[in-house]
């Protein structure tokens, strides 16, 4: 699974006075499952936001499957999934229609029954999408960003509100779609799931990229004992 | 294509559930044509029209209003702020695509609320239909397309959907009521008859009733139509600056 996918360079992005990205260096290799931590406004969706080309960072180079996104952005859109921090679907679109309406938008698709059972939404298929619980909403977002069978998969905090039981159901889904080799990049405040799930964890704190490494690094090189990655994030993506 | 299409199709099976929309497109305008028809449908107006002359292509106005105003421009707000055109940008869906989508939706309802005015008139009422089918035709086109950028206007200023709301409500009273769309402009006092000069409805109503009764092309519609490709210029010009997908 050698392979860069995913290459950022140097990127800067700001909204006024605020520099919500400042300066991230990153890459993201085929197949790797990535979480991104960090504190509320740290820049995690703007980051992630760059990397779907739904942004234009202020500086700096971004490479996905290979191309850069400024010259190339319509022929990324075609292999990439995306699912955003708010549900952002029409207010009376029921779920099948969604679906449906989603997977015209590619020439690639992937089967739509297989994706529907997968994430067990069948029960739903009929409901308005506005009406279902966030836990139902989260799962069509994932399964509207699987219906191009993408290379990569964004995905801004996709088990946030969640239920145990519901975060873990989304895991397995994931995990599902990673064994098929599918590259995974996806932000957290869970940092159980990062840590048990991630094959390597990006810290962003005020837009910087302050650790990149896979958990278990992360957790022996910054404390003395055996932690969790609860507190290395304590220790490095919060203020002092 | 087969894209825009699906698109397109999504665009216009989403209005139709559109409560509200459907509501001030195909009832209010309908039935207040019914009541005004029963009260006035003998009545005169100025110019010697009767009444389906005069408040046929007045109804047919408040439609185009509706429509571009609350069915366009409050409606791509709304989606805008839900984070749906975000959401497209992320797939391969052209923004042409969603515009195309958007102006699709614009046409049908005003060609489908007119057609439903057309059919109260001549079923209901026996009213006698336009003889200048096509220069009406042309005629609301026009109108339709000069309202859908008044329309672009409000969701390119407006960012928020209470403002685009607000904005659409406060236009709403004097398109209503000082265009001669629902009050014969002759029977308001001189004060509000000089302010309808300023509310760009009162030259579609002008321009719908030309085109209804064989008129468009002369000299009295020339100021009217002037008037209302001046609006379209500079709206569409407004609106392609400021708009904003995201
Ligand atoms: N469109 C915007 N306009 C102005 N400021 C913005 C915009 N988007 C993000 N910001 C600011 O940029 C910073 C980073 O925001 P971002 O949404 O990337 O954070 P985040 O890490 O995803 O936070 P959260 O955990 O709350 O989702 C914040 O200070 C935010 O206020
Ligand atoms: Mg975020």
């Amino acid at each position: 699974m050698e392979g860069t996918v995913i290459e950022l360079q140097d990127i800067h992005k700001s909204y006024g006075d605020t520099k919500a990205v400042n300066g991230i260096s990153l890459t993201v290799k085929k197949g790797e499952v990535m979480g991104i931590i960090g504190a509320n406004g740290a820049g995690k969706s703007t980051t992630l936001e760059i990397m779907m080309g739904l942004r234009r960072p202020d500086s700096g180079t971004v490479k996905v499957l290979g191309m850069d996104i400024k010259e190339h952005a319509q022929e990324i859109k075609k292999r990439i999934g995306i699912q955003l921090q708010q549900t952002a679907l029409y207010d009376r679109i029921k779920v099948k229609e969604a679906l449906e309406l989603f997977s015209s938008y590619y020439d690639k698709k992937r089967d739509l029954q297989e994706i529907i059972d997968t994430l067990g939404i069948r029960p739903y298929l009929n409901k308005y999408v506005k009406n279902l619980s966030g836990g139902w909403q989260q799962r069509t977002s994932l399964a509207l960003a699987l219906v191009n069978d993408p290379d990569i998969i964004f995905l801004d905090e996709p088990t946030t509100g969640l239920d145990p039981q519901a975060r873990l159901e989304l895991w397995a889904c994931i995990n599902r779609y990673r064994q098929e080799g599918k590259t995974i990049l996806l932000s957290t405040h869970y940092m159980d799931e990062a840590q048990k799930h991630c094959d390597r964890i990006a810290i962003i704190k005020k837009g910087k990229l302050v650790a990149c490494d896979r958990p278990k690094s992360l957790i022996s090189s910054l404390l003395s004992e055996e932690g969790t990655m609860e507190d290395v994030y304590l220790q490095v993506a919060v203020e002092a | 294509m087969n894209t825009l299409l699906t698109h397109t199709k999504m665009e216009l099976k989403l209005f139709f559930r559109e409560t509200l929309a459907m509501l001030f497109t195909f009832i209010v305008p309908a039935v207040s044509f019914v009541v005004f028809g029963l009260m006035f449908k003998s009545n005169t107006y100025e110019g010697g029209l009767d009444y389906f002359q005069a408040y046929i292509p007045g109804m047919i106005s408040i439609i185009i209003f509706t429509t571009a105003f609350f069915s366009m421009g409050l409606q791509v707000v709304i989606d805008r702020e839900k984070g749906v055109y975000k959401r497209l940008m992320g797939t391969p869906l052209q923004q042409n695509a969603i515009f195309t989508a958007t102006i699709a939706k614009g046409f049908l309802a005003i060609y489908v609320g007119a057609i439903e005015i057309l059919l109260i008139a001549k079923f209901y009422f026996g009213a006698d239909l336009t003889p200048n089918p096509f220069e009406f035709f042309l005629a609301l086109t026009f109108c339709s397309v000069t309202f859908f950028s008044i329309g672009f206007i409000v969701s390119s200023l407006a960012k928020r959907m209470q403002t685009a709301l607000g904005i659409a409500m406060v236009a709403m009273y004097p398109m209503f009521f000082l265009s001669g769309a629902t009050l014969p402009l002759e029977s308001l006092p001189d004060i509000l008859q000089k302010m309808a000069v300023a509310v760009p409805l009162t030259y579609v109503v002008n321009i719908l009733r030309d085109g209804w009764n064989g008129t468009l092309f002369t000299a009295g519609a020339v100021m009217d139509i002037a008037v209302l490709g001046g609006i379209l210029v500079v709206s569409t010009l407004i609106g392609t600056k400021f708009f904003r997908w995201t």
